[in-house]
């Protein structure tokens, strides 16, 4: 039984989407192959933004790599489909290293060419309201603003952070936890009120 | 989908996307976020807020007093500032241009044994138009860099515009008193 006659893919588990893929002639679970690549093409995508810093090749990343999975699982290559994230962890971690290795192999990523399924790209980041989150700054004390500046847009490292505003790393770390959630209620109360 | 059962919290999602922590606990992050539709989720909406910084940051969208580091990158990525340096007692005419992408006021001070500052800024008639309360300052600095987005400062009208900068610690021992004769560029 197809995991969309139970109750719709979007309900079934990450287990029962890959098996019913699996078990469907080549191709034809097109709403089960489109559920598994939103959930985890934005988690590839997360994954690839954090270890290559670069948007466009993280959704590269998260292109190939949920190509390669559902090719796989067509195929029936994947033997347990219970351990499909783990799958699709292993593979982003394999191209991430073979990306991180070899820049140039980035072109020719970029261009493959995969038949078209009703896909939305998953997009991190370009959601975020700027405007709110700039009212949502001017908030914060300037301590908290500095830290988190420090932080994602410099690059910097918790000791880095410390030596520039003389704290100690722990303080740092609790300053940064404070301010992302006082940002995170900011936003959901600005939400509201807006 | 499939739901999680311990979700990670945001320091150690956070540490995971600055990069702060071990490969093993970054190898255990990843297990948990491919599995775990919620902490993905979690994840999503930082790596978003942490992008969003970024372009704020790169739009000099960023007010208050900020350290070095920050004035050092936001030169390297090519955010054009306005900059004006003020010793104490000192008043300086001003203005910013619809170039200026960031208003940068450098106020010098002797901060020899002082750990954190308070900062007014008033407009006329002592009006209060900012605060910055007990903000840490790097040992052995001789300065304090007060930003302003560009876009707020040419919305200013022309203005007598002073900076207070007290010790933090305890007595709150006056540290310096700057004036900026502002000169709106609006028209």
């Amino acid at each position: 039984m197809r995991a969309e006659d139970i109750a719709g893919p979007g309900d079934a588990t990450d287990a029962e989407l890959a098996r019913t893929i699996i078990e469907a002639p080549p191709g034809s679970a097109q709403a089960e192959e489109a559920e598994l690549y939103q959930r985890f093409a934005r988690r590839v995508r997360l994954f690839g933004l954090r270890h290559l810093r670069d948007d466009e090749a993280a959704r590269d990343l998260a292109q190939q790599v949920m190509m390669l999975t559902i090719e796989r699982l067509r195929e029936g290559a994947v033997r347990d489909p219970n351990q499909i994230a783990s799958f699709i962890l292993g593979a982003s971690r394999t191209m991430t290293r073979d990306l991180q290795r070899r820049e140039r192999r980035r072109e020719a990523l970029r261009q493959n060419t995969w038949h078209a399924m009703p896909i939305v790209e998953p997009s991190i980041g370009n959601a975020i309201d700027l405007d709110r989150l700039e009212r949502c700054m001017r908030h914060l004390s300037d301590r908290a603003r500095a830290v988190l500046l420090l932080t994602f847009y410099a690059e910097k490292t918790t000791t880095e952070v410390g030596q520039a505003l003389g704290l100690a790393e722990g303080h740092v770390r609790v300053i940064r936890h404070r301010a992302l959630e006082q940002l995170r209620q900011c936003f959901i109360s600005d939400k509201v009120a807006s | 989908m499939t739901r999680c059962v311990a979700p990670l919290d945001l320091d150690t999602l956070s540490g995971y996307w600055a990069g702060e922590i071990s490969e093993q606990d970054s190898a255990g992050v990843e297990d948990h976020v491919f599995v775990c539709a919620d902490c993905a989720e979690r994840l999503e909406e930082l790596a978003a807020t942490a992008h969003g910084l970024r372009t704020l940051a790169r739009q000099g969208r960023i007010t208050g007093i900020i350290p070095y580091d920050l004035l050092n990158r936001l030169s390297r990525d090519g955010v054009r500032d306005r900059f004006y340096w003020l010793a104490p007692g000192e008043s300086v005419p001003c203005a910013a241009w619809p170039e200026d992408e960031i208003f940068v006021v450098g106020l010098r001070v002797d901060l020899t044994a002082v750990k954190s500052v308070t900062l007014v800024v008033t407009g006329p008639n002592g009006i209060e138009i900012g605060r910055a309360m007990d903000v840490p300052v790097a040992p052995g600095s001789h300065e304090v860099l007060h930003a302003t987005a560009g876009t707020i400062v040419q919305q200013i009208p022309s203005m007598r515009i002073q900076f207070t900068l007290t010790d933090a610690g305890p007595g709150h021992r006056l540290l310096g008193e700057y004036i900026l004769q502002h000169s709106s560029t609006s028209g």
